[in-house]
């Protein structure tokens, strides 16, 4: 179709823990219908200039795991472990459909274990005490892949990336990489993060970024980020696999770029997200006229939205291409954040739908953009974008297109 | 437990008591809730494993105010092999 069939692979699996639900089902659903998880934080916002975030409220780990595996696990390997269970059943990919020592498994994280390390530091510092004996494998980055490779098996290439708010794209880019390299068959990919730990949120409260209200992305009145969390996992395969052994592709991950701004820490430079977007498409080899819709990292910080617009911009040359930012209903999901957004755009194309940036009160006059505002808007997808954005510069694009499109 | 107690018992009594406590710490920790756990229960029949170890450690440091240098991936044959190395950390002076 788009571009060199050896850069494709296959997604033949999703899986979702959100602020909007805990299934790609659900999830998809409520974006599509413009509904938000931002609220109140009440008490867990006790004493900071925010009082707005989009916590999962409704994630009851003893649903889902044993005591004895609730005590080796932190909340941010929960949220992954459970989205890897649903994205792997959707997969169909069970004991004996493929050989485990071709499987890897790769998980971004901005963050890795917060909740365990601040509970740690809390016996410490308030109670003289040690930190429990399991905060190590707790807390480390690499503990959700771990953990994922455990219960499906598998016995390749696992670890865990971390590129702050871009680590699940990272993850996506490194998972689709293994397999054009003949190195896997399968990759469960993608990112997983919890946020609502008091000292973490005071720690975002130090930094001043994020929203006293509520997450504007393009909106004239933007006032920063709302914090956000959960886990996105999607499973590749090599492509035509899943069509020889019969099982559905969802879509088609076409290519990803990546780039570095190698300059501010906190202020994104269009440059970098340009490179990335252009690496992107050149990897995918597809046009830019050829891309219906850009899922955007659409923080509703001032600078990421006008640094980004500026680069869409220039990537497509002035034709508006409609972008929006989910993280108008979910906040940012941090290290979760590229995969819960790929997922988002594996709905739009899916649907032929795209979901809405909600929250703008007025489009932004600097920024020559189409937000989508308010509502979803129907739209025929063969090729879109997801783009990711991190503090440091580090900058990822990835494009998924139409399966057999 | 008040010292008055604590003080009346004999050494045996005491080792006794250690034993049944430190097996109480293991029997939390495995996973098979119903194997009922003795002296001569050897470690694989009811796989104790190293995250075990680690817990049942901290566990008996937190307990007696002690230090217990164990690793978790520490050689014993039996539980009765693990418990006497627990208690070689336990000081006399603690209850």
């Amino acid at each position: 179709m788009t571009g060199p069939r050896s850069a494709a692979c296959d997604v033949t699996g999703r899986g979702v823990v959100s602020s909007l639900g805990q299934s790609v089902a659900t999830f998809g659903r409520a974006l599509l219908e413009g509904r938000s998880a931002i609220g109140e934080l009440g008490e867990l916002g006790a004493g900071l200039r925010f009082g707005r975030g989009a916590p999962i409220r409704d994630f009851v780990a003893r649903d889902h795991f044993d005591e004895r595996t609730l005590g080796q696990i932190d909340r941010f390997t929960q949220f992954a472990v459970v989205a890897a269970r649903q994205a792997w059943h959707e997969a169909g990919l069970d004991a004996g459909a493929i050989d485990p020592t071709r499987v890897g498994v790769v998980i971004g994280t901005a963050n890795g274990g917060v909740d365990v390390l601040q509970d740690g530091f809390r016996r410490l510092y308030a109670n003289g005490a040690s930190p429990k004996p399991l905060t190590i494998p707790q807390s480390m980055a690499s503990a959700p892949a771990s953990r994922i490779a455990r219960e499906i098996g598998a016995r390749g290439p696992v670890f865990g990336v971390s590129s702050a708010c871009a680590s699940a794209a990272h993850a996506i880019i490194v998972g689709a990489g293994f397999l054009r390299a003949g190195l896997v068959d399968a990759m469960v990919v993608g990112g997983t993060d919890s946020c609502f730990g008091e000292g973490y949120m005071r720690a975002w409260d130090a930094l001043r970024v994020v929203s006293p209200d509520t997450c504007r992305p393009f909106s004239v009145d933007r006032r920063g980020l709302i914090l956000g969390e959960g886990a996105g996992i999607l499973v590749l395969e090599r492509h035509g696999r899943a069509a020889a052994r019969g099982a559905r592709v969802i879509a088609e991950h076409l290519g990803g770029g990546m780039s570095c701004d190698a300059g501010d820490l906190l202020a994104p430079d269009p440059a970098g997200m340009v490179a990335a977007m252009r690496n992107a498409l050149a990897d995918a080899g597809v046009e830019a006229s050829r891309v219906d819709y850009v899922n955007a990292h659409g923080t509703g910080t001032g600078a990421n939205d006008r640094a980004e617009a500026t680069a869409l911009g220039t990537v497509f040359g002035g034709r508006r291409v409609p972008v929006s930012s989910i993280k108008s209903m979910i906040g940012h999901a941090m290290g979760a954040a590229g995969a819960l957004e790929a997922i988002a755009t594996l709905t739009a194309i899916e649907t032929a739908t795209i979901p809405p940036t909600i929250g703008i009160t007025a489009i932004d006059p600097e920024l020559d953009i189409d937000p989508v505002p308010d509502v979803a808007r129907p739209c025929a997808i063969d090729v879109a974008m997801s783009n990711s954005f991190a503090f440091g510069g580090l900058d990822v694009s990835l494009i998924f297109g139409r399966a057999g499109a | 437990m008040t010292p008055t107690e604590a003080s009346s018992e004999t050494a045996a009594e005491r080792r006794a008591r250690l034993e049944a406590e430190i097996i109480g710490f293991i029997a939390q920790e495995i996973q098979d809730k119903t194997a009922v756990l003795t002296r001569e229960t050897r470690r694989d029949e009811v796989a104790i494993d190293s995250i075990d170890i680690v817990n049942v450690v901290f566990a008996v440091e937190e307990k007696y105010d002690t230090q217990v240098d164990i690793a978790p991936d520490s050689r014993f044959e039996t539980v009765g092999d693990l418990i006497d190395k627990l208690i070689t950390f336990i000081p006399d002076s603690k209850p």
